[in-house]
């Protein structure tokens, strides 16, 4: 049972008592039941959090004491000391999974502490026989050989460790100017986890921590292995992969979950809101689209086919989960995710016609339009159907939106006559909607 | 055997599996370096030394080579290769002892009894420096900076193992004296 529920087990038991659906004893033993649940899953979590940091700490100063290189010893002797980490946690690997394999506090403790130690015993290697830098190459070769454990042992630390790695490596690859493909084939190895751990238990607190973990690393990775060779792309692609996320957590994650939760949802909302306000601004829209399409040596042609296999496997995903949503009949979700829908067009017309000023503030004009309607039916479906939240929800793009159209203004918006006539019509459509909703109200008491 | 246990047994051999690999990794580095170390051909390159840090492999003395330099040859000579190619550059002597690129050709067309070093084009007449590190105790890493910049006449070098195009360092020397 759930912290939730068993939280409003423990609220409803006075109640139950009262109306004789249970005893004073059976109540007794349920909120001590309750009680002695709630500690053990601290308990749990404490425990495997402390450890899991221990065991990284302990390899961490090991590496440290190794890595002030005792030129005073013997070559084999440091080879000795710099492989002993490895050997001595793969021993503990392999204790775990014989004797511990059903405790998770052993399994993060000694994966951690393992996935360190096989980078810790590579780069003391290169570090005695003087091997060049080659950062790249030994963050790939480091994943590789850690990737087997995150299955063997289910990790989580494991898995934040493997993902940052393949990130800083994608990070180098382009920063150097090469191109960082091979990143997604290392994704997609590590992929299964996720999917094997939300299946087998999509609400335990590792399973919420893994899909943090992914979102948050395809939110970096997409932008950053992009080869960009066609500019603007990762507007489209970043609309698709948050809308797809929202809508992918409004279907399959319950509704009443709590923002860190559900994961999916919470940042499909926050990104594609982040993403819309940044998209109502003109430096996006800058030199976009096929007519500027970037032939720099930097840029490697071959490379921007995966940019568009990305696109078109994000794309899709999106399209499909839209379709859902209709067959379903759940509509609720679909204002939020309407972005995708109107950057194609958009892309099109800013794309397709450059140097032309007119198609981007069109393009403006409608972003601003979508997001004001958005934010009234989230205020207005609040309202009918007494959900707070949604109505705060709604007022906080409203206000974000008028914020940012009031104080940080630029291009067509900078006109303060303009800007005056705007906000006094939006200003008089609120208070003509305020007037009508009053006027509903009388009418619903009256009635 | 049942399920429970043959499932079990099959994690254990993966993870044997996975342990040898891991072990194997370095343990190759390991042969590779010390084959070079006891049976390659030792050679002498000056270097120009700085002192970084790296948070895994502590301090280290940085430094670039002087004279494996593709822009001390005529361009002609790189002009043909693309960046990536793997090159051998051909190694010859100069009269204090060190040595120096003389000229390079794509990596197949070595030939055997030239002594040649692997480099990697990079492009514009730029090479992937083949050695530019060595790991020291972090006292003296920096004490070897400071004299190293303090004074125009010090003279830093590193001593290489040299098999089939790879090299080994085996010490580094600052004005005469073995670092090591």
């Amino acid at each position: 049972m759930g912290k939730q529920q068993r939280l409003w087990l423990r609220q409803e038991l006075p109640r139950l008592t009262q109306a004789g659906v249970i005893d004073e004893l059976n109540a007794a033993r349920l909120d001590a039941w309750c009680a002695a649940d709630d500690k053990g899953e601290y308990s749990n979590k404490l425990l495997t959090t402390f450890a899991t940091l221990g065991a990284g700490l302990i390899v961490l100063g090991v590496l440290l004491l190794l890595a002030f290189n005792w030129s005073e010893l013997p070559r084999a002797l440091r080879l000795l000391l710099a492989l002993t980490p490895l050997a001595t946690m793969q021993a503990l690997g392999a204790y775990t999974l014989i004797r511990k394999r059903f405790s998770p506090v052993w399994r993060e403790a000694v994966s951690t502490g393992l996935v360190l130690a096989i980078g810790a015993a590579l780069a003391l290697v290169s570090q005695i026989y003087q091997l060049p830098g080659d950062i790249d190459r030994f963050l790939l070769v480091w994943a590789a050989l850690a990737l087997p454990l995150l299955y063997l042992f289910e990790a989580v630390a494991g898995c934040l460790l493997y993902l940052t790695a393949i990130t800083v490596w994608a990070m180098i690859r382009q920063l150097e100017g090469g191109q960082a493909v091979f990143f997604w084939i290392m994704f997609l190895l590590v992929l299964p986890r996720l999917v094997l751990a939300v299946r087998k238990a999509p609400a335990a607190m590792g399973s919420l921590a893994l899909l943090w973990m992914f979102i948050i690393d395809l939110a970096i990775c997409l932008g950053l292995t992009l080869e960009k060779v066609m500019p603007g792309l990762w507007m489209l692609e970043y609309a698709a992969f948050f809308a797809a996320l929202y809508l992918a957590g409004s279907f399959w994650f319950d509704r009443g979950l709590s923002a860190p939760r559900n994961p999916l949802r919470t940042s499909g909302f926050l990104g594609t809101w982040i993403l819309t306000f940044l998209l109502t601004y003109s430096w996006p829209w800058e030199e976009i689209g096929w007519y500027n399409l970037r032939t720099d040596p930097n840029f490697i042609p071959s490379a921007a086919v995966v940019d568009y296999v990305v696109l078109a496997v994000i794309v899709l995903s999106f399209l499909a989960l839209l379709v859902l949503g209709f067959r379903q009949k759940r509509f609720r979700a679909l204002p939020t995710a309407f972005l995708p829908l109107l950057l194609w067009p958009a892309y099109y017309l800013v794309a397709g016609h450059p140097g032309r000023d007119f198609f981007q503030v069109f393009v403006h004009l409608g972003l601003n339009l979508a997001i004001l309607a958005v934010a009234v039916y989230y205020i207005l479906d609040g309202y009918g159907r007494r959900q707070m939240a949604q109505i705060n929800g709604g007022i906080l793009l409203l206000v974000t939106q008028i914020a940012l159209r009031f104080i940080f203004v630029e291009g067509f918006f900078e006109h303060l006559l303009v800007r005056g006539f705007i906000f006094i019509a939006i200003g008089a459509a609120f208070l003509a909607g305020n007037a009508l909703l009053v006027w509903r109200f009388r009418k619903e008491q009256a009635s | 055997m049942n399920r429970d246990k043959r499932a079990r047994l099959v994690v254990l051999i993966v993870f044997g599996l996975v342990a040898a690999a891991q072990l194997a990794v370095p343990l190759a580095l390991i042969g590779r370096e010390e084959a070079n170390l006891r049976g390659g051909e030792l050679w002498r390159f000056r270097i120009v030394p700085f002192d970084p840090y790296d948070a895994f492999r502590g301090r280290y003395l940085q430094f670039q080579m002087l004279d494996i330099d593709l822009l001390a040859l005529p361009a002609v000579e790189y002009a043909p290769f693309e960046e990536g190619d793997e090159l051998c550059g051909l190694l010859a002597l100069d009269d204090r002892g060190f040595g120096f690129l003389r000229a390079v050709l794509p990596w197949e067309e070595r030939s055997e009894g030239e002594a040649c070093l692997k480099l990697q084009y990079l492009g514009d007449g730029m090479v992937q420096p083949p050695f530019d590190r060595y790991y020291i105790n972090q006292a003296r890493a920096k004490a070897i900076d400071q004299a190293f910049s303090s004074s125009w006449d010090t003279t830093c070098w590193i001593e290489v193992r040299l098999s089939d195009g790879r090299g080994t360092i085996q010490n580094f020397w600052i004005n005469d004296e073995p670092v090591d």
